[in-house]
């Protein structure tokens, strides 16, 4: 990997933070800092190993100490060159000198005028620079060409280290004479927006997310046109720096979670980030623990809503994925379409789905505990039916549920990894061939297929793709447990559950709120939903400053 | 981090229980058990010998439908037998869904207590278990094969169940058995069932003194002895009152609702039975659509006349029974409860109950209403 | 810790703390020593109690919310207070232990009549100190979601209408218990409410304005939890009957048949492992306040740890439900008068401490 990383970017780029880190992979480069040839690109590439975290930390430091020197090593180019800025002066040959080996990177320059430009060429809209570049400082003279940067789309760039962020993002750096200027050329690039697969609605936008944190932002600002809506970008990745913008609403956002959340972000590092659903295990309270922490989505609306809440949301570039927080256990269990149906339709998905949860996670369990167990608690018109159900399987209860439950499981993931025709076959395939013929090969018993297949189903009805598998993953302990020990040991995972979830913080708020802590109102919008005129203050959980949202009086 | 080795550790002791587990057996995996669904206790024909029981178990098989198995042994109990039919059969036998409990009319006879106590003593055995008594022999009733039915073992629960509802029967199991038989103001009841040729049927109300069987209720009185033992709603009753013009008369009274209400009134001092005056108030309410008799109904007149009629041949015939159940030295109307309710705690220790319930004065009145006569005025 | 206990969670700590396996018993421990018409006695107990937690109501105000073991170290030297922190803490994790393994025991006889009760054991030890190790704040919150799963339960006493009368309850005002009156007897049923003192050292750790309301809205929830169960038993069992059984409430539930699933007792009496873990973790808490004053500088987790090994030695100590019975009993007696002498002792030391100070006292500081 490091091979490519070297051969296009340029490993020096970013080489001086990483410099330091480069102390700690190769000291030998010490060449001093301008070091970085393609050679040193070369050596990266050898020894290139993913950057070191903790010399990061350090690198400053060493950044200073070495000058830099050591700086060619990063491979991976740690970008964030904030130590190097003070060392290498912002000119041309060292710009260029960062993006060795860098096929895409062009320069162009006004012979006329002596301004020159460098951009990515893939990064960047030709069409704008084409109106904005070359044909304002086609033949002007050097003059006209400082009239023409004191514009306001010219911003100065101060350090190299700026400069080659803004190549980086998408921008064209313009020298002339010794200062340099940025200029945003920023291409979009990706899909356009179109429906999410994994959160549709019936009733309501159809919108979603996409790759291009430009477009989500502005989906965003679309809705909420509140200047008000905060939007603060940050880098996170060492090596991939991707963008990611924390947005919240002053004056409804709690100060205190907006800090907590921006100081995670910084203190990431982590070489790459590619997914939203990926940072938020970087930056959650409890990594160790079998639930997602906080609320992940792909729908416009939904983040809206998040945010007027008074939670905070951040986008990563490059995911459709938006993530808030603080989130509670039981909002995982909500999706926008309850607020699009009358209220009491909403209350009764709400509830169908804490009933979904339920059997998801008891059904089978309780299946094998009482089947192997408590055989005295079927009734006995459906004991008979099940005696003979069962009695040609082989095997006890547990191992059979298991096997089943496996299936089930197989079925799923390859469904999900196969082009959508296929996986539909193979479900349909799967699902009706296998389980009709285990039953007939005496394999399972069918009742045991009804109760597989409705917690399988009853799985899905959990808007919330990251937790419905979460919740699929702890069915497996429990109908363990359940078939050792039947009823107590399901008693027992439950318990170890309970105590996990109460255990569990979201940016040190509780992630069983409103339960515990306890608060009735805001049962009104977790279990049920309440109609409109209910819902008259945020979550308690946001602790937000402004905490009533429905001012209407009835 | 702390978290990760908290964790680890609970599932390192979870599996290592569970390894040190596997060695036990209390697994009860449906399909290799037999369900005892009901238990036939007597004591064995022609022996005197009142040790042994003859204990017979009926276990269903979910196939074919309808069939089951039925073990038969006698033992010094039914605890002991319970192990002999595990030696014969390939399943272990258990006794969680067992449903019903039937005693020949012998061993009710000698006393039933020590019976239901292993049974209620049992963990895995439930309290709704019917306890039923049979007029004959319960082995053999149990063992027959009832062509036109289900199972012998889930015909008698249907039975049951069915009378229950239309309230021929009062509701026995082992905890109403035990309730009463523990309290001091009531005795039990149950069903009483006998084998016809072709079916069984159900043979009236046996009435206990402590846990021995003394008294049964015919059929034809059932109704009569439910009027007096506690209120109830029900769909139909039959009442069939005497020759009276020179006529027999039959009312189908249809939704019937009906209410008791016992009032004691006794002096300070108790000296004897004779001191306690029991009032039973019987308000029946109920609809009637099928009338044979002289009487026009359409006439409210008429109407008036067949409710006095009724009332009158409830409280003769109520208070026939009640009197034969006094002879008895019978309380299974709980009058007892009411007696106790209306004295200080020492005065109805110091009574003796039981050898009071002969002497007692009853006092039984009815009120009998038509509530309507149904869709056709003629 | 930075989060105070809340009223809410204060109320399902004691309710968690206070309900464990005895009420199965429960019905027939007070027919038993009361008599007839007991849950009028279990009222008059449930005053005493009340009485005894405004005890420590008053200890809270003339303390100044400060939390029992500052007020005790103020005025009695550390090297006394070492070892009575030592054996109170043992005596607690006893009777959490003690309680943890009456209920295994009683599992044992319903559903696993081979299995090893210690195994049993393990596994709510395993988990007691998984939930001990998080804190209270959110033991608290364990609590709550546990108190949701178990008293729930009660309300299936509505379904025993048809068979309940009013008449087996008798007039007769607490007649007819096995051996008469005495203060045993009472004292027997009192210790059903054993638990709340709790609340003494929950101070430091609740929010101070709701924590008395918490306590005191608790401790009536669990009354009338109890006069709930017991009035339906009342009704439903006759008393000579209620004498005569062990259990109850596990009759009681199985009785219950539901269209698709019949007798009740089976999981109603598992879901109960909830609050016997919460009575071991709550008693376990205590233990450790105790200790962690006994030893400030031990090791994270490690006092956790032992008090989690004290308790599986303590607990495989019974090993049949007579002894169980018997042990419990005793020491949940020497628990009453704890409950009663400790609060107590402390109000007089704080009393004590506010007169002997200047009007403003720093509070902690040794005197």
């Amino acid at each position: 990997m490091s091979d490519a990383t070297s051969g296009n970017s340029g490993p020096n780029t970013d080489s001086e933070q990483f410099g330091s880190s480069t102390d700690n992979n190769g000291p030998a480069p010490d060449s001093g800092q301008h070091a970085p040839t393609s050679e040193d690109g070369g050596t990266t590439a050898a020894t290139g190993q993913p950057q070191n975290i903790d010399a990061a930390q350090t690198a400053s430091a060493a950044g200073t100490g070495s000058a830099g020197g050591s700086a060619p090593s990063d491979g991976n180019g740690n970008a964030g060159a904030q130590a190097a800025a003070p060392l290498k002066p912002l000119t041309m040959e060292n710009l260029l000198r960062e993006f060795n080996n860098t096929m895409d990177l062009k320069y162009r320059d006004f012979p006329a005028n002596g301004v020159t430009a460098v951009y990515l060429q893939y990064m960047i809209d030709a069409d704008q620079l084409y109106r904005t570049l070359v044909l304002p400082f086609s033949g002007v003279t050097d003059e006209m060409a400082g009239k023409l940067l004191e514009q306001a789309i010219f911003e100065r760039a101060n350090t190299l280290e700026d400069a080659v962020y803004a190549i980086l993002y998408g921008s064209a750096v313009v020298f002339s004479g010794d200062r340099a200027y940025k200029l945003d050329l920023t291409r979009s690039i990706g899909r356009s927006i179109e429906q999410t697969e994994t959160e549709t609605v019936i009733a309501g936008p159809h919108d979603g997310f996409v790759e291009n944190i430009v477009e989500n932002l502005a989906l965003l600002r679309k809705r909420l046109r509140s200047s008000h809506l905060k939007t603060v970008s940050l880098a996170v990745g060492e090596v991939t720096k991707t963008q990611v913008v924390v947005t919240y609403i002053e004056g409804i956002a709690n100060q205190e979670f907006v800090g907590k959340v921006t100081e995670r972000l910084k203190s990431i590092e982590f070489d790459a980030i590619y997914e939203a659903n990926m940072l938020v295990q970087l930056i959650d309270d409890n990594p160790n623990s079998f639930f997602p922490q906080f609320v992940v989505t792909e729908r416009p609306d939904a983040i809206c809503s998040k945010l007027t809440a008074g939670r905070v949301v951040i986008f990563v570039d490059g995911s459709p994925s938006a993530v808030s927080a603080p989130s509670s256990f039981f909002e995982f269990f909500t999706s926008p379409d309850d607020y699009y149906q009358r209220w009491h339709v909403g209350t009764a998905l709400r509830l169908l789905r804490i009933v979904g949860f339920i059997i998801t996670v008891g059904f089978t369990a309780f299946y094998v505990s009482v089947t192997t167990f408590h055989y005295e608690m079927i009734p006995h018109k459906m004991l008979l039916n099940l005696t003979k159900s069962r009695s040609n399987v082989p095997f006890p209860p547990l191992y059979e549920a298991l096997l089943m439950e496996t299936t089930i499981e197989l079925l799923r993931e390859a469904g999900a990894r196969l082009p959508t025709k296929i996986g539909q076959t193979i479900g349909i395939v799967g699902g009706i061939v296998i389980g009709q013929a285990a039953v007939q090969a005496g394999f399972t018993s069918n009742v045991l297929i009804i109760a597989v297949a409705s917690s399988a189903i009853a799985s899905f009805v959990i808007p919330s793709y990251v937790m419905s598998a979460s919740i699929r993953l702890i069915r497996f302990p429990l109908i363990f447990l359940a078939g050792i020990w039947g009823n107590f040991g399901l008693m027992v995972g439950i318990a170890f559950i309970v105590i996990h979830l109460s255990g569990i913080t979201n940016l040190g708020s509780s992630y069983m709120s409103p339960i515990a802590p306890m608060n009735l109102k805001d049962w009104l919008d977790t279990f049920i939903r309440g109609p409109f005129s209910s819902l008259r203050y945020r979550p308690s959980q946001v602790k937000s400053p402004n905490k009533q949202k429905n001012k209407m009086r009835k | 981090m702390n978290e990760m080795r908290v964790c680890c550790l609970l599932l390192l002791a979870l599996t290592s229980a569970a390894l040190l587990l596997t060695g036990c057996r209390d697994e009860k995996i449906i399909e290799r058990m037999g369900f005892t669904r009901t238990v036939a206790l007597d004591f064995p024909e022609g022996e005197e010998d009142k040790t042994k029981l003859k204990v017979t178990i009926s276990i269903p098989k979910s196939e074919p439908v309808n069939a089951r198995i039925v073990l038969t042994t006698i033992a010094q109990s039914n605890k002991e037998a319970r192990i002999m039919f595990s030696r014969q059969n390939n399943r272990q036998i258990v006794s969680g869904q067992l449903r019903t409990v039937m005693f020949g009319t012998k061993l009710a006879k000698d006393g039933i207590w020590k019976h239901i106590d292993t049974l209620v003593r049992d963990p895995s055995i439930g309290s709704k278990v019917n306890v039923v008594v049979v007029n004959g022999n319960a082995n053999a009733l149990l063992q027959r094969t009832y062509k036109q039915f289900p199972s012998t073992g889930e015909y008698i629960e249907d039975l049951v169940r069915t009378e229950r509802a239309s309230t021929e029967i009062p509701i026995s199991n082992l905890h109403t058995f035990s309730r009463d038989y523990f309290d001091d103001g009531i005795d039990p009841v149950t069903p009483l069932i006998k084998e016809s040729k072709e079916a069984l049927s159900l043979d009236g109300i046996a009435l206990f003194r402590d846990d021995t069987y003394v008294m049964r209720v015919e059929p034809q009185k059932s109704l009569l002895f439910n009027f007096l033992h506690k209120n109830f709603v029900t769909g139909e009753v039959v009442m069939a009152m005497p020759v009276q013009d020179g006529e027999q008369q039959r009312v189908m009274l249809s939704f019937v609702a009906s209410n008791r209400k016992i009032k004691i009134r006794h002096p300070k001092t108790i000296r004897g039975g004779k001191d306690i005056t029991v009032n039973i108030h019987l308000k029946i309410r109920g609809e009637v659509l099928e009338y044979h008799g002289k009487l026009n109904l359409q006439k409210s007149s008429d109407q008036r006349e067949l409710e006095k009629r009724m009332k009158a041949y409830v409280e003769k015939e109520t208070k026939l029974l009640v009197e034969k159940m006094q002879k008895q030295r019978l309380d299974p109307l709980g009058i007892g409860q009411h007696a106790r309710n209306s004295m200080r705690y020492a005065q109805w220790k110091k009574l003796d109950w039981r050898e009071m319930i002969p002497d007692l004065k009853f006092n039984i009145t009815a009120d009998v209403k038509i509530k309507d006569i149904g869709k056709l005025q003629t | 810790m930075s989060e105070k206990l809340n009223g809410y969670h204060v109320a399902f700590i004691i309710v968690m703390i206070e309900l464990d396996v005895t009420v199965f018993s429960l019905p027939r421990i007070l027919a038993e020593n009361l008599g007839t018409n007991g849950w009028i006695g279990l009222l008059l107990l449930s005053a005493i109690a009340f009485a005894n937690l405004g005890l420590i109501h008053l200890f809270h105000r003339v303390g100044r919310g400060r939390s029992p073991f500052e007020v005790a170290e103020q005025s009695i030297p550390r090297l006394l207070l070492k070892p009575a922190y030592i054996l109170l803490a043992v005596f607690w994790i006893t009777i959490g232990s003690f309680v943890c393994k009456k209920y295994v025991l009683i599992y044992q006889m319903v559903a696993f009549p081979t299995t090893n009760a210690n195994l049993l054991y393990v596994l709510l030890a395993a988990l007691a100190f998984y939930l001990l190790i998080k804190g209270i704040y959110n033991i608290g919150k364990a609590m709550t979601i546990f108190f949701y799963f178990t008293v729930p339960a009660a309300l299936f006493a509505f379904y025993f209408k048809g068979q309940w009368e009013l008449y087996r309850f008798t007039p007769f005002l607490l007649k007819g218990g096995t051996e008469g009156h005495s203060l045993k007897n009472w004292l027997e049923v009192y210790t059903i409410f054993v638990g709340y003192e709790i609340s003494l050292f929950l101070i430091p750790f609740a929010e101070p304005k709701s924590l008395f309301k918490g306590v005191y809205f608790g401790h009536s929830l669990t009354t009338s939890v109890y006069v709930l169960l017991i009035i339906v038993s009342y009704g439903f069992f006759s008393f000579e009957q209620l004498q005569a059984m062990m259990y109850p409430l596990l009759n009681l539930f199985s009785y219950i048949e539901l269209p698709f699933l019949n007798r009740l007792e089976n999981l109603i009496f598992t879901l109960f492992l909830f609050s016997n873990l919460a009575s071991l973790v709550l008693f376990g808490w205590m233990a450790l306040m105790a200790l962690r004053r006994a030893f400030p500088k031990a090791r994270k987790n490690m006092l956790e740890l032992i008090l989690i090994a004290a308790s599986l030695g303590i607990g495989s100590y019974p090993k049949i439900l007579r002894d169980s019975e018997i042990m419990l009993r005793v020491v949940l007696y020497l628990e009453t008068a704890i409950a009663f002498l400790l609060p107590a002792v402390l109000l007089v030391l704080a009393v004590y401490q506010a007169r002997g100070k200047t009007p403003k006292p720093e509070s902690g500081t040794p005197v």
